[in-house]
């Protein structure tokens, strides 16, 4: 297993995609950090305004930096998982013996490491454009730890639903049909339709007010922009995130441990 | 003589349909096994199942005379259908992940492997920019990788230029030769895999139909001679007192003579002094490929 998880991050950081991913990660967090000095500024009316004046340092965007890290990185994860079946390569792997539920679980630690790293440079270049523009600043105590909560509980999130693009990636895998399900089908089509549709029915024919989607990962996918959390919402979300990532994780595993591969 | 691989009445089931039904497979140790058969008739479904790709419907598989999942099945390895490899990866990366992923040691294996199999030059060049020939290699070479004693090689000369089906006969040979190693190799170009093959599978519509050695092989299809006569008793007591023939059959008036040595001029010259009159002689070259397809069923 652990052979398989190093060829995995071998195989990881030998993709081209993850560098250019990694890129595109970090000039979205640049130019939203200068596009929110320049967006303040038209906001108080003065384009040139020195948001330094106003208290800002580089603390303010760390969080910030992560705005991008979820589009870029589950392209990324698409590409990589339904590569594996495209090229033909998950054959040259499985036909060696390897057990397929550790080369599903090697793929998905692979996977579930880019958002880590991606948010890292993202927030990491949010934080540099910051001291750049208005200098690092002298933070409190409580705004460290309250970035470092609102960064953990992104990451938390953004790996639940990574582990959810690992499965759709592994049941459709077609590079296309991977990438258009991951960004088409499972975060729009969940998020904006079938949450709806489900509250709807619950309430018509069952009476039952509910708001599934506070258990939709997909709708909290912004949570790094929040500084404050309750902490009953702390815990729905960790056991809501920890559900996914075990729930999609054995359906994903136990589908390619029961189909043939081409 | 001991089996690398068995199978036992191993099926596999699409739909409702027995695409391979029953198959009972011996590969020998040290054997260049060749599986043959129609496009469709089924080598690709077994060797795909045998090598864990497919799940058999029901039915046994066999490695080692051990059970399935034995410690030796890392000692297993395949190139099927065609050669696969990250493509934005070169030769020798593509080498090194196989390489970390089968936990081997040693770091100058994958140079020692690509250099073998001529492709020490091309070792950095992206596998994109590959020949079908080189992806062949690089595929075997990869194939290499953690000594397998068992390699299953799935039509590894379609697509080859003559030379480059040379290199890879003679690649095949050596592997087994040299290195040990039992080779299965589904191929249609009979014509080689007579070249290299020790034992034949056959498969017609998802059934083995036959089984047998290079040695037996030879002696069902043997170079003959063919003669029309008018007094079919004469003409054997003839050329078996007088020549010594005695491995022929009879049909009719014709006798099929399968000696070795048995030459036509001399057996025609034979029969004229008993008074035989020879209507029609001929030599007959015995011809494998022919064989093969009459055993499949029909051409390809």
């Amino acid at each position: 297993m652990l052979n398989l998880i190093i060829s995995d991050f071998y195989k990881l950081f030998k993709r081209k995609s993850f560098y250019i991913c990694a890129l595109i990660a970090i000039a979205l967090s640049a130019i939203n950090v200068f596009t929110l000095s320049f967006q303040m500024g038209m906001q108080y009316g003065i384009p040139d305004l020195d948001l330094k004046l106003l208290g800002y340092n580089a603390f303010f965007v760390v969080s910030g930096g992560a705005a991008s890290v979820g589009l870029v990185s589950s392209i990324f994860s698409s590409l990589f998982i339904s590569g594996e079946f495209s090229a033909g390569v998950v054959r040259t792997v499985i036909l060696r013996g390897v057990n397929r539920f550790y080369f599903y679980f090697s793929k998905l630690i692979a996977v579930l490491s880019v958002p880590i790293i991606y948010t890292i440079l993202s927030c990491g270049t949010a934080f540099a454009a910051g001291c750049y523009l208005w200098g690092m600043g002298d933070p409190d105590k409580s705004t460290i730890i309250s970035i470092a909560k609102s960064l953990g509980m992104f990451l938390m999130i953004q790996i639940a639903i990574h582990s959810l693009y690992v499965m759709v990636s592994f049941l459709v895998r077609s590079t296309g049909a991977a990438v258009a399900s991951n960004l088409a089908i499972v975060l729009p089509v969940v998020s904006g339709m079938l949450i709806w549709l489900i509250d709807y029915i619950l309430l018509k024919w069952f009476n039952v007010q509910c708001n599934v989607g506070d258990y939709w990962v997909g709708n909290h996918t912004l949570i790094f922009q929040s500084m404050h959390f309750a902490k009953d919402f702390v815990i729905r979300m960790s056991i809501v995130s920890a559900s996914y990532l075990v729930l999609s994780s054995l359906i994903g595993s136990f589908t390619f441990w029961k189909r043939d591969i081409k | 003589m001991e089996n690398i691989l068995e199978t036992e009445e191993l099926t596999k089931n699409y739909s409702g349909k027995n695409v391979i039904n029953k198959i009972n497979l011996t590969v020998p140790k040290g054997a260049v096994y060749g599986l043959i058969g129609k496009n469709g008739s089924g080598k690709t479904t077994t060797i795909r199942m045998i090598s864990e790709l497919a799940s058999p419907t029901s039915g046994k598989i066999k490695f080692f005379e051990d059970s399935y999942r034995g410690k030796r099945r890392s000692k297993i390895s395949a190139v099927i259908e065609y050669p696969s490899f990250y493509p934005f990866m070169s030769a020798f990366e593509n080498m090194e992940s196989q390489r970390i992923l089968l936990g081997i040691k040693d770091k100058s294996v994958s140079n020692v492997l690509l250099n073998e199999l001529g492709l020490g030059d091309a070792g950095n060049k992206k596998v994109k920019n590959f020949s079908l020939g080189m992806k062949q290699r690089l595929a075997i070479a990869v194939a290499l990788l953690g000594e397998p004693d068992f390699l299953f090689l799935d039509e590894p000369i379609n697509g080859l230029d003559p030379s480059g089906i040379k290199e890879m006969r003679q690649l095949i040979l050596s592997l087994n030769q040299e290195k040990g190693v039992t080779i299965m190799i589904s191929s249609h170009i009979l014509g080689e895999l007579t070249k290299i093959a020790t034992y034949y599978g056959i498969i017609r519509e998802g059934e083995l139909i036959d089984q047998f050695s290079a040695e037996e092989l030879k002696t069902r299809v043997k170079s003959c001679v063919k003669i029309k006569v008018n007094d079919v008793s004469r003409a054997i007591n003839s050329i078996a007192e007088n020549l010594g023939l005695n491995d022929y059959r009879l049909d009719g008036n014709e006798i099929t003579v399968y000696d070795e040595g048995a030459e036509s001029g001399i057996i025609n010259s034979e029969l004229a002094k008993s008074d035989v009159i020879v209507e029609s002689i001929s030599s007959e070259v015995g011809d494998y490929e022919d064989y093969f397809i009459r055993l499949m069923g029909g051409g390809f």
